[in-house]
Formats: structure tokens, sequence, C-alpha cells
């Protein structure tokens, strides 16, 4: 496979120095987990930290993944959610190669691990034997105790239970996981920022931390309407069980419609509805109802009858071209659009 | 604009006037380009390399020696492990103030800073949306319009470790609270600007939600059923990502400082990171040409069969299985009377036939209990899962009640209500302070009085001229 001789490389944003460091040079991270923490030593990898991921003698069972760099064998998935690390191989049933991993956490600062509750490769209280100052993260599909604590649980199984699949999809749908390992990357830079947090502790108090991280309950606390509906079920919503209701978002203020040339655009009408939308609408010839002050005298009016705002944003999407609409619109709801030096594309 | 991933790669000119793709010799394939970093920040080295396979002995890790004197001022519980970290919070909806809220729970002082102006609908403490994301922060109202709150605001932020921000490009500036104008005086603060676009490159003014960035970066058309391309994710995923991220952010600016004495300037364009989470089927674009289309629930890359959400008893309700292998096949085919063999005998006859595959294990499926059946199937090794409702985890999830997820929190309006606690326990204990939402500028004075150490006097001067408002 060859190079790319029109590589889009910009500028980079910042001048660094070459005395600088990179924001976490120097702390030393074992990661020994599969997908709900291979995201974590990326993105600390990336910030410059010494990341070692451990994998079993076969080799790396992310470098199985599809899909494949053309022919090649090299798996996709294993070069993105691995950039930034070394590997070693170890088999971990062979006491003296175990006893390589044990010096290996002895002298690092943080240990990321998918270890099954049940049968720990170690336990939190041997490796604070070995490193008085371990940050510790355990990420497992369940967290270390309770009735479903073994559960096995892959990304759509974890859509399925945190309620995303619930609300996504159409009324006429099954419920729907979404697309690509989103349970894994939020899974993933939760066990990140406890990492860092977990560090920090270490590093004020002399002393290590073992933090017990279920995937399900961080997948649980970001599902948005799901927990808020029910909390507070008198809301506009009417319910306390959101539902999957395609592409309208729970404000009913957010949908995809159709333009001319077939393209779905994502429309609000929550942007400066009165200040914005609705003068567009009128300019073009477009806002209907939405221009008699008597039956739409102000927002809230609007707000409370918003299946027909959107109605008619709908049949407005429909007068254009996609991609024209996305610009326009966005040039008219820029900040800078009143000064009008908003950039063209 | 609902973009597939090829639409998403060829139409942005943000993503090369920012320069977000990066070359990578990788071994085996050559040069090829990468996603770049999920968000920047002024202290970054070259972008990551692909991963080194090295023997352990090179990895070369000398003892760290005795612990260096610790002598902690006062002690830092474990459940709370950010105690003694002050952020300023301009941020506003969502992305902002979950990942604010994330560093509140976890001991971090935050005080999020409005104004009346800026308070409606769901930026309003009165807004269950606004209760379920700012709880544990205190409350300073500012009118920013007015020079004499922008003083108090660069008091505020030359006595704290983090500001987080999402203004629109160039605003932070303008009132002299970016890391720049602030450095002289705190070298140590890290400035975290969490816009949608970033802070350059000729989309850095598009005002972005959840599901814009959902849209442009190709999820919305790939999270549907099949034969639909316009349906996306059913909340706003990428604000809870951009959330957490900023939170990641703003604990690498505090390790900087530790090395380095200085902060960090972060330009976190939610953008961006909703490419990152797109990587793989990026790479497969970039690499192969692949531009996929929606599947329903089936495995994006064919690497499980059967790999769905089928039917169950009752109505609405539904169970997601997903094997990988032809043992687990077996297993499974055995547990709902599917014959093994014939068109579903090895993993690519099931990707080959899945409809007839789905066909048979729905038919099976349909007279069953969604948590008796994965329950049983998880006894037999097999990868499965009851689809929950929001009523199913607070009444029916026996995990989450087994390990005691949800609490309660109080504030004036709203009395008691319901909450979900942090998830994840530190030498077993969850983050044990819950706080209630504040009205806004309910904090105003103590925080005045306390962190500025203003008089009586000056407060009731800038409260008199409206200033905190």
């Amino acid at each position: 496979m060859g190079a790319f001789p029109g590589c889009l490389l910009g500028p980079r944003p910042y001048n660094r120095s070459m005395a600088e460091t990179s924001p976490l040079e120097g702390l030393r991270v074992i990661e020994c987990a599969g997908w709900n923490g291979v995201l974590a030593g990326r993105l600390l990898a990336e910030a410059g930290a010494d990341v070692v991921r451990v994998v079993p003698p076969a080799g790396d069972p992310l470098a199985a993944e599809p899909p494949f760099f053309g022919s090649t064998g090299v798996s996709i998935q294993s070069t993105f959610y691995n950039a930034g690390k070394r590997t070693v191989r170890l088999d971990l049933a062979d006491p003296l190669l175990r006893e390589q991993l044990r010096a290996l956490i002895a002298a690092a600062d943080v240990l990321i691990e998918d270890w099954p509750p049940g049968a720990p490769v170690f336990t939190a209280a041997e490796l604070r034997a070995v490193n008085l100052r371990l940050a510790h993260v355990a990420v497992t599909p369940m967290g270390q105790d309770g009735p479903w604590r073994d559960w096995r649980v892959n990304d759509l199984a974890a859509n399925a239970l945190c309620g995303s699949a619930w609300v996504t999809g159409d009324p006429q749908s099954p419920p729907i996981s979404g697309y690509g390992n989103q349970s894994h990357h939020t899974v993933g830079l939760y066990a990140a920022v406890l990492a860092l947090a977990a560090a920090r502790y270490a590093r004020l108090t002399g002393r290590g931390i073992h933090v017990d991280l279920s995937a399900h309950e961080a997948l649980v606390t970001c599902t948005e309407q799901v927990l808020m509906q029910w909390f507070f079920p008198n809301g506009t919503w009417n319910t306390p069980i959101a539902r999957r209701q395609g592409s309208l978002h729970w404000s009913g203020a957010y949908e995809v419609y159709r333009a001319r040339d077939g393209h779905g655009v994502m429309v609000t009408a929550s942007l400066k509805l009165t200040e914005v939308l609705v003068p567009w609408l009128i300019e073009c010839g477009a806002a209907r109802e939405l221009a008699d002050r008597e039956k739409f005298p102000d927002v809230i009016a609007m707000v409370k009858n918003l299946p027909y705002v959107m109605k008619v944003l709908r049949e407005w999407v429909a007068e254009w071209n996609g991609e024209e609409l996305f610009y326009e619109a966005q040039h008219v709801t820029s900040p800078s659009a009143w000064s009008g030096t908003w950039p063209r594309p | 604009m609902v973009w597939n991933v090829a639409e998403a790669l060829t139409k942005s000119p943000q993503i090369a006037a920012r320069g977000y793709l990066y070359e990578a010799d990788v071994p085996g394939v050559g040069t090829v380009r990468l996603p770049g970093r999920f968000f920047r920040t002024s202290a970054d080295g070259p972008p990551p390399r692909p991963a080194r396979e090295v023997e352990v002995s090179a990895v070369a890790w000398e003892p760290r020696g005795p612990a260096a004197a610790v002598v902690p001022d006062r002690q830092l519980p474990a459940s709370r492990p950010l105690e003694g970290v002050r952020v300023l919070d301009f941020t506003h909806v969502l992305a902002g103030p979950f990942g604010t809220r994330v560093l509140a729970d976890l001991g971090a002082e935050v005080i999020k800073v409005s104004s009346a102006k800026r308070s409606g609908g769901a930026n309003s403490p009165d807004h269950p949306y606004y209760v379920c994301w700012n709880r544990n922060k205190k409350s300073v109202a500012l009118d920013m319009t007015r020079p004499e709150a922008r003083a108090v605001a660069r008091d505020l932020a030359l006595a704290s470790d983090i500001i987080i921000e999402n203004f629109s490009a160039g605003v932070l500036e303008r009132w002299g609270l970016d890391r720049a104008s602030l450095a002289a005086d705190h070298p140590g603060v890290t400035v975290i600007s969490m816009g949608g676009m970033g802070q350059s490159g000729p989309w850095k003014e598009f005002v972005t939600y959840a599901p814009t960035i959902h849209a442009l970066v190709g999820l919305t058309y790939l999270t549907n059923p099949e034969g639909t391309c316009t349906d996306g994710y059913g909340f706003s995923l990428t604000d809870h990502l951009s959330g957490l991220a900023a939170a990641l952010a703003a604990l690498e600016g505090l390790e900087h400082r530790e090395r380095t004495g200085q902060g960090l300037a972060i330009d976190l364009a939610q953008y961006e990171l909703g490419l990152g989470i797109m990587g793989p089927a990026i790479i497969d674009y970039l690499t192969n040409g692949t531009n996929p289309e929606p599947r329903g629930n089936r495995h994006p890359f064919d690497a499980w069969a059967p790999h769905g959400i089928y039917p169950c008893a009752g109505e609405d309700r539904w169970v997601a299985i997903a094997v990988r292998g032809d043992d687990e096949w077996r297993r499974l085919a055995g547990m709902l009377g599917i014959e093994p063999g014939g068109r579903f005998a090895t993993h690519a006859d099931r990707v080959a036939n899945w409809r007839e595959l789905d066909a048979a294990i729905a038919a099976r499926t349909r007279r069953e209990d969604p948590y008796e059946l994965a329950e049983r199937l998880q006894r037999a090794g097999v990868c499965a899962a009851p689809v929950q409702h929001a009523g199913d985890l607070a009444e029916r999830d026996p995990q989450l009640a087994a390990r005691d997820f949800f609490g309660s929190a109080r504030a004036e309006k709203w009395g008691e209500y319901g909450i979900d606690r942090f998830p994840a326990r530190f030498d077993g204990e969850r983050p044990p302070v819950y706080e209630g939402v504040r009205q806004v500028g309910e904090d105003t004075y103590e925080v005045l009085s306390t962190v500025l150490g203003y008089d009586d006097e000056r407060i009731a001067e800038l409260m008199a001229g409206g200033v905190l408002s």
C-alpha cells in the first residue's frame, strides 16, 4: 500500500517548544484489558503516557478483529486503538511469566485491567503488597459484585442493557444498537478519567487505590433523557419512559428532514427561534402561520406548538438543496453573521 | 447534513484545515492516514505511532523507590480523589455540564458561572434537564456583558485550577480569560475550550448540538434499521463523550502542572471527538474505500453472527443475543431448539444466511421472557441481555439494585428527587456527596467573600450595580 500524495496535513493549532513535555510524560500505565479498557490506554498514550499493553502469548485478540488493511491481515481496529502503546506478550498461566507481570505492575503508576471479578490474575491486595502507590482501575461489564457480575457483555448487549437501544430506532423498528463500539468508547473515556483521578490520589497521599468501574453503570449515566424523564415524569415529555421516535429529539425540537435533493438535514427549532429562525422563514416566504403575530406572539407560543413549527420546517427544507441549506443556516445563525465576516467555504 | 462516511470525509473543509488526519507507517501495510487526537493540548508531542511489540525486559522501568515524603495538608478521602481542585465552569446545556458533574462528583469544587439572561429553558435550575447535570456545583451569577463582571471572572480564574467553557471561538480571548491572557499571572491554570468545531478552521463559528455532530461524522447514517438512514442515535451521545473528554483534559492539565508547573490550553472540538469515535470506519474508508450502509443490529464488520435484537413475549419486549464462533453457536442453537448445521453450520454460513438465521431465532424468542432467557443463555456462556427501558433500570435491574446505584438529592424547588450515583467505587466506596441543584447566583456571596476575599461593601456595590445577576 503506497503513500497518499494528497495527504491533508494542515497546520498545528499550537506551537510546542522543544523543551515542552507532553501532558502525561513519564506516567507508567499497564493496560491488561479488552474492549472496555483499550481506548483508555490509547487516550493516555496520545497524551504522552508510557502505556504497556499486555496480551496473551498467541498475540493481541484485537489483531484478529476485522476490518483489515486491504489483504494484509493487519487489523484496522488494533492499529487505531493501540496507537502510541508498547505491547508485550505474557502467558499468565505460566507462573514465571506471571511474576514478570507482577514485577511490571510493581514499577507502574497505573494499572487498567478487566480481569473476571471471580478469578482475577492478581487480587487488589496482592498488588498493593508489591506497589503501595498503585492506581488500580478495574473496568468490568458489571462491576466487582452483584448477581450479574459474571455476565458476558459485548457492545450490542451493553447498549441493550443501559437504555440506549430502547430509545434508538423508530417506533416500528426493533430497538437499535448504536453503530460501532460506542459503549466501549464511553466506558474507555470514564476509565481514562478514573486512572488519572486515582493517580492524583496516590501521588498526594502516598497510598494506592482500587477503583471498581462498572461499565453498565457508566453507560446508564450517559443516556441523556432516559433517567431525566423517569425521575421527572411531569415534563413536556409526558411519560416517564422515553421511547424511540426516529430522529426526533426528546425535546421535539430537532429532527432530520429530507431536502429536495434527497439528503437528510438535521433541523433544529431551538436556536434563536424568534430572533433568527422565524425572521429568516418570513424572508423566504415560508413562515406560514408563524408569521401571524396573533397566533404566535412569542417564543412560548411557538414552543407550545412545536409540532406545527416542525411541520413548517419540514416543508421548507423540502424546497432546498441539502448542503446549501446547511451552509446558509450556519451563516444565518453564526455569531459573526451580523458583522458580515462569515467565511464562505 | 446526514452524511455517510465517504461524505463525512470528503465534504468537510474543517478536517483538512485543522490537519486532523495524520500519516503513519503501519508495519506490514505502509504509509496510511489515521484519525488524529481526540482533543488537542498546548503540549502535544507527535501524534501516536502504531503500537510496537517489545520483550518484557525492554520495558525497562526502574522501580520508583520509596515514596517521596508526602505530607498531605489534610486527609483526602479515597472516594473524593479530586478534593482541593477548583473548576470555573462557564459551560451550558449538556456536554460541558456533564464533564464538570463528573469532576464535582469526584470531589472537585465546581463554580458554575451563569447569568439570569442565559438561564432560560433547559439552562434554568427550574428545568429537570439542568437539575440532572448540575448537581454538586456552586452557582455564581455574573452578567458578563459588564466589564465589572469580567473583572470578577478574572479574579475567579486566577483562583482556579481549571477553566472550562463552550462559548463561540474567540469570546474567551475578548474577555481576557484564555490561557495566554492568564498565564503570566497564573502559569498553572488549564483552560479547556470545548467548542463544537474547535478554535480554528472555516467551520470554527458553526453552532452545533450533539445531533449535528452525529449527523456530520456518519454516526447518524449508520445507526439505523436496514433501509433507513436518518434515525440516528436516540440521545445526545457525543455530548456525554465530550464531557468525559473535558474531564480527562482537566486531569491532564493537573498532571502537566505537576511535572512542569504549567497548565495547558486545550482545544476540544466536539466534532473531532465525533470523528474519533468513528475511527475504524474512517480508516476503513481511507484505505479500503469501504462506505458502509446501515445494517440494523448486525455487527458492523460481521465478526459476530447472529448479532441481533429479537422480540420476546409481551408488548415491545426484546432480547439482545450475540454469538461468536461455532461452539457458542451450537450452545445457543441447542438451547433454542434450532438445527445448528446446514445453512447455519459455519460463521460464513450464518453471515450469508442472516435473514433466515434471525427469523429462526426470533421464532423461538417470541415466547420467552427477556430476563429469564438472557439469564439462561448467560449461564451457558452466551452473550445475551434484556433490552431495558428507564422503568426497568430503576425497578427491575437486579444488578443496579444490588450495587445500590440509585440515590436521591434535595433542592428547595424540587424536594427530594432521584439520581443516578457515580458509576465507580473507590476502595469499595462510591463518591458520597450529591448536593441538589442550586438556584442561579445562590452562592455568589459566599464565593466572592471566601474564595476572592471581597468585603461586604465591595460585594454590595457590585450587586447594586447589577453586575451579579
